[in-house]
C-alpha cells in the first residue's frame, strides 16, 4: 500500500483520529494495532511472519535478560540470531543460492523452484531484531516489557515498508511517556509529508518511467538515451527513497514519534567516505556499528589489513542487503574499490585540492561522487550483470545515435522532473551552504505561503499519475 | 492545538473551494476540447491498435482514424456516443474492428488490471464530455475502486495540469482520441508480447476457469444499436493475423468467434468484413498481429473498396 494513495489516506486518516482521541497506554495499544492491520492489509501470510519474529525476539530478550549470567544465555542469543538471518536468508537469498548451485552443478531443478515471495519490510525489521537481541546480550540493554511498545519498535507502519532502520534505544524511549504528542509537531509533519511526496512524484516516479523504459531493453537505446538516464539515475532514486522517508518521517511526527533521518543531502558529499554517512544513513550507521566496527575491534592488531578486511565485509553485506543479485555484489564491489582507493590517496587529493580555490575543489568532488553514484546505480537498475554490461557500453557507443529516443515520457512532465531537480539541488545546495532557506519561506506571507502548498498538492496529485511503488520496499 | 486546528480548517475550506472551482474548470476543458468530427467526413474508424496501425485514412477518401492502441469495444462504445452525441451531418459509416482477440474475457478486467493499465483506461472514459461515472461504469464492469476514484479525482476534480498546460491553446483532443500510427516496416518477432498476448486472451480452459466469451463482446451489439439510431451503417472489421498466430490460437476460441458472427451476421446480414486471411505475407506485417506500414496501405486499400462499393 503506497503511501499516495486513496487506500493509504483511508486508512491513516481513520488511525490518525482514533489515535487523537485515545491517551496514555491505549495510543500505543491503538497504533501497534493499527501496524499489524496495515500490514495484514498487504498480505496476512507477511503479517504472520512479522508477528512471529517480533514475539519470539521479544521473548528471547527477557530470557536473556533474566538469565544474565546464566550457561544458557549465549544458546538462547545465537538461536535467536539464527532464526533472525535464518529467517531472512530462506526468503531472500535461498533462491539466489540455489540458481547458482543449480547452475553450477546442473541439477535438474526448475528455475525459481526454491525462490518465494519476499515479506515486505524483512530486511528492515529483521536488522532493527538483530541489533536489539545483540545489545541485551552484549552490552546488558534492558529488554523492552511491554508487547505493544516492542511491536511499534519492529513494525510501526510508516517506517515498515522501507525504513529508517531505527535503534530500540532511541526509539523505545519515546514510548516511555503517558501520552505520544499531540500537536506539536502536526505542522512539520505535514509539511514534510507534502515535501516527501512532492520529491516522490516528480523525481521518483516521473523520472522512474524513463528508467523502467530504458532498463527493460537496455540494448536498444543508443548513447543519448542512455547518457540521459545515467545522468538522472541518481536523482531518480533519491527522489523515490527520500521522498518515502520524509513522508515517513512526517506520518510518525502526526502520531508523536520520531523516527530517525535517512538522507543528509548525499549529492554534496566531497567523497565515497561522506555519501555514505549521507545517504541511507539507517543501514550504513547500522552496519558501520555492527559490522564495521566489530570487525576492526576484533582485527585491530592488523592495521590496515583490518581496515581493507572490515571494509570489504561491510559494504558486501550492504550490497547484498539491497538484494540476491550478482549486480548487487558489484555494488558493494564498487564501493570498497572506491573507499580504498580514498583511504591509499587522501594525502595526494589533499595536497592537488590545496591548489587549487576551494569552491572549484569542492565542485569538483560533488561531481566526482555524483558520478560514481551514477555509475553504481547502473547495477542497482539493471536485471543482470550482461545488461549492466550493455548499458555501460552502449554509453560509448556513438555510432548509433538516433534523434528518436524513445523514452515514453510526455513532454511536459519530463520537463517538470528536470526542473524539480534543479529545484530539489539547489535548495540543498543553499542548505549545505548553512542558508536557512525554511526559515526564509517561513517568513513569506501566510497566502503566499498557502499558494505554494495548494499548488504542491496539485501536483503532487496530479503527477502521481505516474506513481510507482517505493523501490527500497523491495528490499 | 487549538490555533492548528482552526488553520487545519480553514486551508481545507480553502483546498475545496479550490476544487470545486477546478471541477467547473476541467468540465469546461472537457467540452471545448471535445472532439467534433471534420465537416468532410464520410467514413469514422475506431477500434485497437489493430486499427490504429492497420487503417490508413489517407487511402479511405473522406475518413478519419481515431482509434487507441488497446481500445476494448465498450470505450470504443462510450467514445462513439459522446461523439455521435454532437453534429456528425455527412457522416455515412462508422468502422470498428471486431477481430478474435475483440472476444477476450480478458477485455474485461481492464479496470482492474494494474494501476498503469486500469488507470489509462478509466482516464479515457473520464475525459470524455458526457462520460460514464465510476459509479456506472462500476455497475456494468468489475471496477477497483480505489483506482477509479483516483483518477476520477484527477481528471475530473483537481487541476488537470499537464492537458491544461500543453493542450489548451492547441487544438487537440484528451486522450480518448487517437489516430494512424505507421508501424515499423519491419517484422519484431516479440515471442514475449506474443506468448503473453495468447496466454491472456487465449487461455486454456483446462488452466482456467474464466468464460472464452468476455462480457465486453456485448458492446458491439450497443454499438450496433447505436449506429442505428444515428441512422448510420456499421463495418466492422475481422483483422489479419500471421498465420502462425492464428494456428496457436485454440480452437474453442475460433469457433466461440464464430458464433458470434454468426449472430451479429442474423441481426444485420453482411456486415462484417473478414479480412482475417486476405494478407498473410509476413513482410506486411510488424509483428504477429499488427500490420505495417506498407500493410496498412494494402488492407486501406481493400477496406476503401469494401465502403465505396458496399455501403455507399
Amino acid at each position: 500500500m503506497s503511501f499516495i494513495s486513496i487506500e493509504f489516506v483511508l486508512f491513516f486518516i481513520p488511525v490518525l483520529i482514533i489515535f487523537l482521541v485515545l491517551k496514555g497506554v491505549w495510543q500505543k495499544r491503538f497504533l501497534a494495532f493499527a501496524s499489524v492491520v496495515f500490514i495484514g492489509l498487504i498480505s496476512i501470510k507477511f503479517m504472520v511472519y512479522a508477528l512471529l519474529i517480533s514475539t519470539i525476539n521479544f521473548g528471547l530478550a527477557q530470557r536473556i535478560e533474566r538469565n544474565r549470567k546464566g550457561e544458557k544465555v549465549t544458546t538462547v542469543y545465537y538461536a535467536g540470531q539464527i532464526l533472525n538471518i535464518g529467517g531472512l536468508i530462506i526468503y531472500k537469498y535461498l533462491g539466489f543460492i540455489f540458481d547458482n548451485v543449480n547452475l553450477i552443478f546442473k541439477f535438474n531443478v526448475p528455475d525459481d523452484f526454491f525462490t518465494l515471495a519476499v515479506p515486505l519490510g524483512i530486511s528492515y525489521y529483521t536488522f532493527q531484531s538483530i541489533s536489539y537481541l545483540y545489545l541485551v546480550w552484549k552490552a546488558g540493554d534492558k529488554s523492552e516489557k511491554v508487547f505493544s511498545e516492542f511491536i511499534l519498535y519492529m513494525l510501526f507502519f510508516p517506517k515498515f515498508l522501507a525504513g529508517p532502520i531505527e535503534r530500540h534505544r532511541k526509539f523505545l524511549p519515546q514510548l516511555k511517556t503517558n501520552n505520544l504528542s499531540k500537536g506539536r509537531e502536526v505542522k512539520e509533519g505535514l509539511r514534510l509529508i507534502l515535501w516527501g511526496a512532492f520529491k516522490k512524484v516528480m523525481l521518483g516516479d516521473t523520472l522512474g518511467i524513463v528508467i523502467n523504459k530504458v532498463y527493460a531493453d537496455v540494448e536498444g537505446f543508443s548513447a543519448l538515451p542512455l547518457w540521459l538516464t545515467f545522468l538522472i539515475q541518481p536523482m531518480q532514486i533519491y527522489g523515490d527513497f527520500s521522498g518515502y522517508t520524509d513522508m515517513a518521517i512526517g506520518l510518525a511526527k502526526l502520531l508523536g514519534i520520531q523516527l530517525s533521518p535517512n538522507f543528509n543531502r548525499p549529492f554534496f558529499a566531497k567523497s565515497v567516505g561522506q555519501y555514505w554517512k549521507r545517504w541511507h544513513i539507517s543501514l550504513s550507521s547500522w552496519c558501520n556499528d555492527f559490522i564495521y566496527n566489530r570487525l576492526m575491534l576484533k582485527y585491530r592488531r592488523r592495521g590496515n589489513v583490518a581496515i581493507l578486511y572490515a571494509l570489504f565485509v561491510t559494504f558486501m553485506i550492504i550490497g547484498i542487503w539491497h538484494g540476491a543479485k550478482w549486480t548487487f555484489v558489484i555494488i558493494g564491489f564498487l564501493q570498497v574499490l572506491a573507499l580504498t582507493y580514498e583511504f591509499y590517496s587522501k594525502k595526494w587529493r589533499m595536497h592537488l585540492f590545496n591548489r587549487i580555490p576551494t569552491e572549484v575543489g569542492n565542485i569538483v568532488s560533488y561531481a566526482l561522487v555524483y558520478l560514481f553514484s551514477a555509475f553504481f546505480h547502473i547495477f542497482f537498475y539493471s536485471n543482470n550483470l550482461s545488461d549492466a554490461l550493455a548499458f555501460i557500453s552502449g554509453l560509448f557507443n556513438f555510432s548509433q545515435i538516433s534523434l528518436s529516443w524513445g523514452l515514453n515520457i510526455p513532454h511536459f512532465d519530463f520537463a517538470l522532473a528536470l526542473l524539480t531537480i534543479v529545484f530539489v539541488l539547489s535548495y540543498e545546495y543553499l542548505t549545505e551552504k548553512g542558508k536557512d532557506v525554511s526559515a526564509w519561506f517561513f517568513r513569506w506571507p501566510v497566502a503566499l505561503r498557502w499558494s505554494v502548498y495548494y499548488l504542491s498538492i496539485f501536483v503532487t496529485f496530479h503527477f502521481a499519475k505516474n506513481a510507482l511503488f517505493f523501490i527500497y520496499a523491495d528490499f | 492545538m487549538k490555533n492548528i486546528n482552526k488553520r487545519l480548517i480553514y486551508f481545507t475550506c480553502i483546498l475545496l473551494v479550490l476544487l470545486m472551482g477546478s471541477f467547473y474548470i476541467n468540465a469546461y476543458y472537457y467540452k471545448i476540447k471535445a472532439y467534433n468530427i471534420p465537416t468532410s467526413t464520410k467514413t469514422l474508424i475506431t477500434g485497437s491498435s489493430l486499427v490504429a496501425n492497420g487503417v490508413d485514412p489517407q487511402y479511405i477518401p473522406n475518413s478519419v482514424n481515431i482509434a487507441l492502441a488497446a481500445e476494448p469495444l465498450c470505450l470504443s462504445y462510450f467514445k462513439l456516443k459522446d461523439i455521435l452525441n454532437r453534429e456528425h451531418e455527412g457522416l455515412n459509416t462508422v468502422v470498428v474492428s471486431y477481430s478474435l482477440p475483440d472476444i477476450s474475457y480478458d477485455w474485461d478486467n481492464v479496470f482492474i488490471q494494474s494501476k498503469k493499465v486500469s488507470g489509462e483506461m478509466l482516464k479515457r472514459i473520464f475525459s470524455l464530455e458526457n462520460g460514464p461515472g465510476p459509479l456506472e461504469l462500476g455497475s456494468i464492469f468489475p471496477l477497483d475502486w480505489f483506482i477509479a476514484s483516483e483518477t476520477y479525482l484527477r481528471y475530473r476534480v483537481f487541476p488537470n495540469l499537464s492537458d491544461w498546460s500543453v493542450y489548451w491553446s492547441k487544438n487537440k483532443h484528451p486522450g480518448y482520441i487517437g489516430s494512424y500510427l505507421p508501424a515499423d516496416s519491419y517484422f519484431r518477432k516479440d515471442t514475449v508480447v506474443y506468448e503473453k498476448f495468447l496466454r491472456n486472451h487465449f487461455p486454456l480452459p483446462a488452466i482456467t476457469y474464466q468464460p472464452v466469451v468476455g462480457k465486453m463482446n456485448s458492446y458491439i451489439d450497443s454499438i450496433q444499436n447505436l449506429i442505428n439510431d444515428h441512422q448510420l451503417s456499421l463495418v466492422t472489421l475481422g483483422f489479419p493475423i500471421v498465420d502462425t498466430f492464428n494456428l496457436a490460437i485454440p480452437e474453442l476460441y475460433k469457433s466461440a468467434f464464430d458464433n458470434q458472427l454468426n449472430k451479429l451476421n442474423a441481426q444485420n446480414s453482411g456486415q462484417w468484413q473478414h479480412f482475417q486471411f486476405e494478407i498473410r505475407d509476413r513482410s506486411l506485417f510488424s509483428d504477429y498481429l499488427h500490420l505495417n506500414k506498407e500493410g496498412a496501405i494494402q488492407f486501406s486499400e481493400r477496406l476503401s473498396k469494401v465502403i465505396y462499393n458496399d455501403f455507399e
